[in-house]
């Protein structure tokens, strides 16, 4: 068994994108994203690769986009006519739910290939042609790119490829604002209004170098820019233990879960690359967790 | 006294002394001039739309869950069969009479039968199926998260908070984080449209009835803006259908089925795979989110998605809106409900995507006129304070009740040395059992007898008090929202 380090990157059309008002991927959904991945790999490459086992990622988006015009069906359809446009235009907020996006995944994983010598060129080869039978929440994937890194030449070699990628963005979860919000104020509503109000917050770690005033000052910022809050899921609490019901896959039980929420802070790549530097960017690194007090199951940051 | 049933585009209407289905051309036509697409709920703007909205989505679930099976008609026949097998059964129903009633011949005679000759097979529908046109795709299904561990289904309610119900997720905050437990609602993708129940009215004498308001109508206190005492037996219809709602086959249908429509995701629970299904209150927290954001950017929103990146549920956003923002309604005027319920446009944007998924350009058109009507759908002043002290009123009856019996209980203690007994039965709750200690004159003190009195006069004039359960499960269900919004004075 050997430790790597994978770098995705990949390029997704057609995505469920998730919340306003940051366009982001939910980390629950990345996450769930490498469980399939690695169970495929299981299955599909159990020649070439004896063990398999992915552990924490990172998850940095680079470019976000809308498609405009693919709407849920419970929304509205965007329309052409004049009319339309003027009815359109009541609506704020019409039902964008599709996006494309550029993602950099960096996958920690242990792994066990039997050519010692090609591991990384198999590793590559096989997660590549899995990855392009599989769909990126929901979208198509576009460009896929991977490498495979040893733990040592990460650093080196992952972060000029991390940190030249322009407006590229990693999540911080800040699950510690929130629930001080919420011992603040109380009310889980006025805690996350307060939190991820669409102003440059001046708890945000990024826009610590801000005085307070030029922090306060700038309202409406473009959305996704560092330092920007906004909620996201990060897991699922069971409402129920899980029980035989029909029409599952393989039988397996099933549960009704409801998704649990936090903060999410955009972090620059840039600026998380330093972090590495110093040895902190383990910080950024998402695991899972399953707590079985709660009957919930998240994602991370430790 | 004239009785007519207005379901969709059909006319249940008496005619000598028979009641019928009428379809005429001259109605349909009538009708559509009406332009009924827009739910009748809107228009219920002297009730508390809160529950009006809850009741109403309930309703729709379980009608909904008959559309999601070929035969449609077969398990809307089953829902009415069961609603007679109430009424003939030993409920509270049947001891008001609800048997004799006409409204009970109505739908009986909707279903093509007499007296208790064998239902036919092909039933008569209340709506024609091409008359079906505007198919939301996200029907609200309705499940009690903690139905299962009660044993039964209930309301969020502060006295019956279970072990479940106040636990949180050990990380971020989740619907939990609000302190109740809610009525979550699943996602159906094949969807169906509800306006033709929302739209059911019962004519009585000339004065129509909202049947989603008959539904609400359990408690009397909050028909005091009926021109009129509600008649027992649109009260009795409501109530039996209430029970067959949640009682019914299809609704524990829904519960247990997961079905292959539904987005479903798998994990590692304790090292074995599980399937899970999302479902959504949460999404509250979003809306608030969203709007609040929109009253300070208007362009910094768009529509969000849910957990594994699931579309956000119109219907279950529209839903956690009805049941669950009142309970989140502080006393502090300035918070979300009011920012909500404050802006009638808004609210009736929302409404109208949730009962029309789709609508044709004209509708949308009409829709849109009807949104910047300011007449039409706005709350005055003096609603909202009818709205509220009718609550008001509704919480403090129960809270002098309480009272009351926290009197009996102190009497109770002080006069009898073998106080084992009632103490058991007061703080069980169990009235009834304690009623009949009383009527047995086991205690003679006029006090007691009179607190009594007190406690079970109005209990009687409500419901029957022979089944406890019923006893518990009504008062709660009336007076939940009142206490959960006045709870940090009461309780």
């Amino acid at each position: 068994m050997c430790n790597k380090k994978v770098l995705i990157s990949l390029s997704a059309d057609n995505i469920n994108v998730t919340q306003p008002p940051a366009l982001s991927l939910s980390p629950m959904s990345v996450s769930q994203f490498l469980d399939a991945l690695e169970r495929r790999m299981r299955n599909v490459c159990d020649e070439e690769i004896e063990e398999l086992d992915f552990g924490r990622f990172l998850i940095g988006v680079s470019r976000f986009s809308v498609a405009r015009g693919q709407t849920s069906g419970a929304g509205m359809e965007m329309t052409t006519t004049r009319k339309a446009d003027q009815h359109a235009t009541r609506h704020k907020s019409p039902y964008l739910l599709r996006g494309s996006a550029d993602i950099v995944l960096v996958v920690d994983c242990e792994v066990e290939i039997e050519d010692e010598e090609g591991e990384d060129t198999i590793l590559q080869k096989e997660m590549t042609t899995v990855i392009h039978q599989m769909k990126f929440l929901g979208g198509h994937i576009t460009d896929l790119n991977i490498e495979v890194f040893d733990i040592g030449e990460f650093k080196e070699k992952a972060r000029k490829k991390i940190a030249g990628k322009r407006k590229c963005y990693f999540y911080r979860l800040r699950d510690e604002l929130l629930q001080r919000y919420l011992a603040e104020y109380g009310n889980p509503v006025r805690a996350v209004m307060e939190a991820s109000r669409p102003v440059y917050h001046k708890d945000a770690e990024t826009a610590n170098n801000m005085d307070e005033e030029s922090a306060g000052s700038r309202k409406r910022p473009t959305r996704n820019e560092p330092g920007f809050l906004f909620l996201s899921s990060i897991g699922y609490q069971l409402l129920e233990q899980p029980k035989q019901r029909r029409n599952t896959r393989f039988s397996w039980p099933h549960a009704f879960a409801e998704p649990i929420f936090s903060l999410i802070e955009l972090i620059p790549a840039s600026k998380a690359m330093k972090v590495t530097e110093k040895g902190e960017m383990a910080d950024l690194y998402w695991q899972k967790k399953y707590d079985r007090n709660s009957l919930s199951y998240f994602v991370l940051q430790q | 006294m004239r009785l007519e049933m207005k379901i969709g585009n059909a006319l249940l209407k008496e005619k000598n002394g028979v009641t019928v289905l009428v379809e005429k051309k001259e109605f349909l036509d009538q009708d559509r001039k009406k332009s009924t697409f827009r739910p009748s709920m809107i228009r219920l703007r002297r009730d508390d739309p809160v529950p009006v909205l809850r009741y109403g989505l309930l309703t729709t679930a379980i009608l909904a869950c008959g559309k999601d099976v070929p035969e449609a008609d077969v398990l809307k026949y089953d829902l009415l069969k069961d609603l007679d097998s109430h009424i003939q059964a030993n409920t509270p129903v049947a001891s008001l009479e609800f048997r004799e009633d006409r409204l009970d011949r109505v739908l009986w005679e909707a279903l093509g039968c007499e007296g208790d000759e064998t239902p036919p097979k092909k039933i008569v529908p209340f709506i024609k199926r091409g008359d079906i046109t505007n198919f939301s795709p996200w029907s609200p299904k309705i499940r009690d998260s903690d139905a299962q561990l009660v044993g039964r289904s209930f309301f969020a309610c502060p006295e019956h908070m279970t072990e479940a119900a106040v636990r949180e997720p050990a990380v971020g905050i989740n619907s939990r984080s609000f302190g109740y437990h809610a009525l979550h609602l699943v996602r159906n993708n094949r969807g169906t449209n509800v306006d033709y129940l929302l739209n059911a009215k019962v004519d009585i004498d000339g004065v129509e009835y909202p049947l989603q308001s008959a539904i609400l109508g359990n408690a009397p206190e909050n028909f005091s803006a009926f021109p009129d005492a509600l008649p027992e037996s649109l009260s009795c219809l409501a109530e039996a259908l209430i029970q067959v709602i949640e009682h019914g086959s299809n609704y524990h249908e829904v519960e247990s089925f997961p079905g292959n429509t539904f987005r479903c995701i798998a994990l590692d629970y304790e090292e074995a795979p599980v399937e899970v299904t999302p479902v959504t209150s949460v999404e509250l927290i979003d809306f608030v989110h969203r709007y609040l954001a929109s009253l300070s950017n208007r362009t910094g929103t768009t529509e969000m998605t849910i957990g594994d990146g699931n579309a956000i549920n119109i219907g279950a956003y529209a839903s956690n809106v009805a049941g669950h923002l009142a309970l989140l309604t502080q006393p502090d005027p300035n918070l979300t409900s009011t920012y909500f319920m404050n802006d009638a446009k808004l609210f009736r944007a929302e409404l109208s995507r949730l009962t029309n998924g789709f609508l044709t350009k004209k509708q949308r058109a009409a829709l849109s006129r009807r949104i910047v009507s300011r007449k039409e759908g706005q709350l005055n002043k003096s609603e909202w304070d009818a709205i509220m002290q009718g609550l008001e009123n509704a919480a403090l009856l129960y809270l002098k009740r309480i009272e009351n019996a926290i009197s009996l209980y102190e009497i109770l203690s002080t006069e009898s040395q073998d106080i084992e007994e009632p103490m058991a039965l007061v703080k069980s709750g169990n009235w009834p059992g304690l009623e009949e200690l009383i009527t047995e004159k086991r205690f003679t003190n006029v006090d007691v007898i009179k607190l009594a009195e007190n406690i079970f006069s109005d209990v009687y004039r409500e419901i029957d008090l022979s089944n406890c359960d019923d006893f518990s499960e009504r008062a709660v269900r009336k007076l939940q929202d009142v206490i959960w919004s006045r709870r940090g004075d009461y309780v």
